[in-house]
């Protein structure tokens, strides 16, 4: 094969995976943006996503669409719950708290990480595509399924966008993001907020892991790769700004994509890293915006 | 102008924030051993000229001397080890540390000087410097409190005392009498004329009866510019300064 | 609370000193050869502990300086030769240096920012390793065993397989970074790190150089790190990427603040605590990460001042 097609592959793979990662990154960048913490567990709520897919799916062998359609649903509401009853036993309880929240979700990360690991086990299982099409270009044949995803994620992240800038939840959100206080003064339910984003941004992530699943199959470690990428995404992207967001996921995305195809996965992570570092050099107070004297 | 030259001296000192212009243009000049007050209604970009005084801030344009040296790209803490010394506009002490750890922090800075000595040994010579610091200050037998457990006026005093143990040459007052009780509020001016013997002081301040007592220029400021300066009886019989700020 | 260097505080810290030592005398097999492992381990907490207790950085990504050591060490006696001793100093220096570069561009960022870095460098450490999996083995790592020669002092010989040689390897390595921590916490250094964890914005405005002084805090915590990395490969005999995973920069986070994050006993007494805990809870059950995820939980909601912060509150006061 000539280079040309080789690097339309890596194209498609690194669009796919820029979808993905959008998704998840969207999650942590909302929870950072609006209430201040970082949610070392995002991770895990992605990985919780694919294994309730495989338990979907296993649920009805019959139909693959039927569990993934199934999951698709309940993937989101069961993690969701998970995030609430977080929110509300641990987040409230060290009242936002930017390290405590951190060692915390620490803690949950192992928690979730042992559960899933004592009730599944350690194997990585595979989940069938909800539908199977190959799109031939001229070169080699595509995994439709993959594209779906892409399509999925576009429309999940469009209706983001529209929550965001359309709704009144939307504008509770950015008021919150931009004074916490004054927007309670204004009457906005800070409390509730919280909960919803935290919540929001979970689901987020349980969506992206359900619609990655087919392509990379569940296993309970999954969920660390998906959490280092999104904060790479995050700080290149900026907090709480989800074009900030989707541009970064799609540089980050498809470099990835790039790298992985011509040399290895493991490198395109560690120059990812590094390219943190430069941003770090190039503005370094500019990094999630805080400010230092 | 005067003949001597001036201990500080702002040049079309600027800053903005986010396109807002904190500070516009300044030019400001203080001489040495003299009592300041700068003056105007909030907002007037008072807190910000300090703030780009004593480093916390980088100006936007413009160029600050002290002692005939450029220190506008200076970083604060070299500042402070000149002399710039700063106090918090909300009084600013480690509040889970000790009275005598406040006021070490500050003596020990102008003691150690190498590393090696950062590590072992004089800690006896610190704690003289602390002892005599607390026993001016009117410590001496609190030097176990806890400083976040101490009166509002108590910090305040306590901070002073760590201002002082740095050796200023410019002593920078940021609101120093807020939330202090009238009885607090004349010792407090009784110190800083004490300290002004020797320090430059500049003082930023609401309460206008402490403002006209102390000090012996008056500058006042207006959406980030100075608008007048002079002494308190020209300040207070100025128009322009009634209209601006006074609310005559 | 004036943090001095008292004889009090002298003679807890030496009898401390002294108490492991005999230790071994009494001790049976099993707990000795886990208080060995527990001594190398408590050391790499007392670096971590400068770093966070002390002055206020947390760090996720901890395991990298503790890898540098090991993986210094270990690849300088499995593939050059090198002796004990000179391996044992190339794993710390290549700790500190480690330290300095990753401290010159994470010091650039604080706060929340400052701990998604040093995870994500941490990562990027670990992924190295794995890419080099010719030289580094990997995940399966390698021991040091058959390259590695007995440490000759005078005509003594000392063969690392001897577990009297291990323990004692372990106490002095323990006791340097126990005294180290002692002293720092009592120096005007020490002072101003608090000063930082309290207040970085005033410590500036007092004159100090607050970059210089975390990146000091750093390149300690790295190097002590780094000196337990490169006394584990040569006292364990074994080298392996799992150390330089995320797991082992948490640990150092979960024993510190179980001891009590800026109390110099604190790392020993948190690491021992954890290491029987998660011995007996294995007892039962395979699933360990429960004990550490459900012991950061409790801290944080619970316990945030850990076991000696808490008894220095109530009781004794005058512990460093």
């Amino acid at each position: 094969m000539d280079l040309g097609p080789f690097l339309f592959l890596a194209f498609l793979e690194g669009t796919v995976t820029a979808f993905v990662l959008a998704l998840t990154a969207l999650g942590l960048s909302l929870v950072f943006g609006v209430m201040r913490i970082v949610n070392v567990a995002h991770g895990e709520f992605f990985m919780l996503g694919a294994v309730l897919a495989w338990v979907c799916s296993s649920l009805i062998e019959s139909s693959a669409l039927a569990g993934f359609a199934l999951a698709l649903f309940v993937a989101p509401i069961v993690v969701g719950a998970i995030a609430l009853a977080t929110d509300w036993g641990i987040l409230k309880r060290v009242k936002y708290n930017p390290e405590s929240t951190i060692v915390a979700t620490i803690g949950l990360l192992y928690i979730i990480q042992q559960l899933v690991l004592s009730f599944y086990g350690p194997e990585a299982r595979p989940v069938a595509a909800p539908i199977y099409f190959r799109v031939s270009f001229p070169w080699f044949g595509y995994s439709g399924y993959k594209l779906v995803v892409a399509v999925l994620s576009a429309a999940v992240l469009l209706a983001s966008w529209y929550g965001i800038s359309r709704t009144r939840l939307g504008l509770y959100m950015r008021a919150t993001q931009q004074d916490m206080e004054m927007a309670q003064a204004f009457g906005v339910p800070v409390r509730r907020v919280y909960a919803t984003v935290f919540v929001l941004g979970a689901m987020l992530a349980a969506m992206a892991g359900v619609l990655i699943v087919p392509v990379q199959q569940a296993h309970y470690l999954m969920g660390l790769d998906p959490l280092l990428l999104s904060f790479i995404v995050v700080i290149i992207g900026g907090l709480g700004s989800l074009k900030g967001t989707v541009v970064a996921a799609f540089v980050i995305g498809i470099s990835d994509g790039m790298i992985s195809v011509f040399f290895s996965p493991t490198l395109a992570k560690i120059l990812a890293t590094l390219l943190v570092a430069a941003v770090l050099v190039i503005r370094p107070t500019g990094l999630f915006g805080e400010d230092t004297a | 102008m005067a003949a001597v030259a001036p201990l500080l001296r702002t040049r079309e000192l600027s800053k903005r924030f986010d396109g807002v212009v904190a500070v516009d243009s300044v030019d400001f000049s203080l001489a040495r051993n003299e009592i300041r007050a700068v003056i105007g209604p909030n907002g007037a970009g008072k807190t910000t000229l300090v703030s780009l005084i004593c480093g916390r801030h980088t100006p936007s344009s413009g160029q600050i001397t002290f002692e005939g040296q450029d220190i506008t790209r200076l970083k604060p803490w070299t500042r402070a080890t000149n002399g710039i010394v700063y106090t918090f506009q909300v009084t600013s002490i480690y509040k889970t540390l000790s009275c005598y750890e406040n006021v070490a922090l500050a003596v020990q800075k102008a003691i150690v000087r190498n590393p090696w000595s950062r590590l072992f040994g004089s800690e006896s010579k610190i704690s003289e410097g602390v002892w005599t610091a607390l026993d001016e200050a009117g410590f001496s037998g609190m030097s176990d409190r806890i400083a976040g457990e101490l009166s509002y006026g108590h910090q305040r005093m306590l901070e002073v005392a760590m201002t002082l143990s740095l050796h200023p040459k410019l002593l920078i007052l940021d609101e120093p009498t807020q939330g202090l009780a009238q009885a607090e509020i004349d010792d407090l001016c009784t110190r800083v004329r004490r300290i002004a013997e020797k320090v430059t002081v500049l003082i930023i301040e609401h309460n206008m009866p402490v403002v006209l007592d102390l000090a012996e220029t008056i500058t006042v400021m207006d959406n980030g510019q100075i608008i007048a300066e002079g002494s308190p009886y020209e300040i207070e019989n100025n128009p322009l300064v009634q209209e601006a700020y006074l609310g005559h | 609370m004036n943090r001095r260097l008292t004889h009090k505080v002298l003679l807890l810290h030496l009898s401390i000193v002294a108490g492991l030592f005999l230790a071994q005398f009494f001790l049976p097999e099993y707990h000795h050869t886990n208080l060995a492992r527990i001594m190398v381990l408590a050391t790499f907490a007392a670096g971590y502990n400068v770093l966070f207790g002390y002055t206020g950085l947390m760090s996720l990504g901890h395991a990298m300086f503790f890898a540098a050591g090991m993986y210094a060490t270990g690849l300088s006696v499995y593939y050059l030769d090198f002796g004990a001793l000179s391996a044992f100093f190339l794993g710390i220096a290549a700790a500190a240096a480690v330290a300095v570069l990753f401290g010159l561009f994470a010091l650039r960022t604080s706060g929340v920012s400052f701990l998604i870095v040093t995870m994500m460098f941490g990562q990027a450490c670990y992924l190295t390793i794995l890419y080099f999996n010719t030289i580094t083995l990997g995940d399966q790592g390698f021991t040091l065993s058959n390259n590695l020669a007995p440490l000759e002092i005078g005509q003594q010989q000392f063969a690392f397989s001897n577990p009297s040689v291990k323990f004692n390897g372990a106490w002095i390595l323990f006791s340097i970074s126990f005294v180290l921590s002692m002293v720092i916490a009592a120096s005007p250094l020490g002072r101003v790190l608090v000063a930082i964890r309290e207040n970085d914005e005033r410590t500036k405005l007092l004159g100090y150089n607050t970059y210089l002084y975390k990146l000091m805090a750093l390149v300690v915590s790295g190097s002590i790190a780094g000196a337990a990395g490169a006394g584990y490969a040569l006292l364990f005999s074994y080298v392996g990427a799992s150390f330089a995973a995320i797991l082992y920069s948490i640990y150092p986070l979960l024993w510190t603040l179980l001891g009590g994050a800026g109390t110099t006993l604190g790392p020993l007494i948190g690491t021992g605590t954890m290491f029987y805990l998660i011995d007996i809870a294995s007892g039962y059950t395979t699933a360990y990460l429960f004990v550490v995820g459900g012991s950061l939980l409790i801290l944080v909601l619970w316990f945030p001042k850990g076991i000696v912060g808490s008894i220095r509150d109530r009781w004794i006061k005058w512990l460093p």
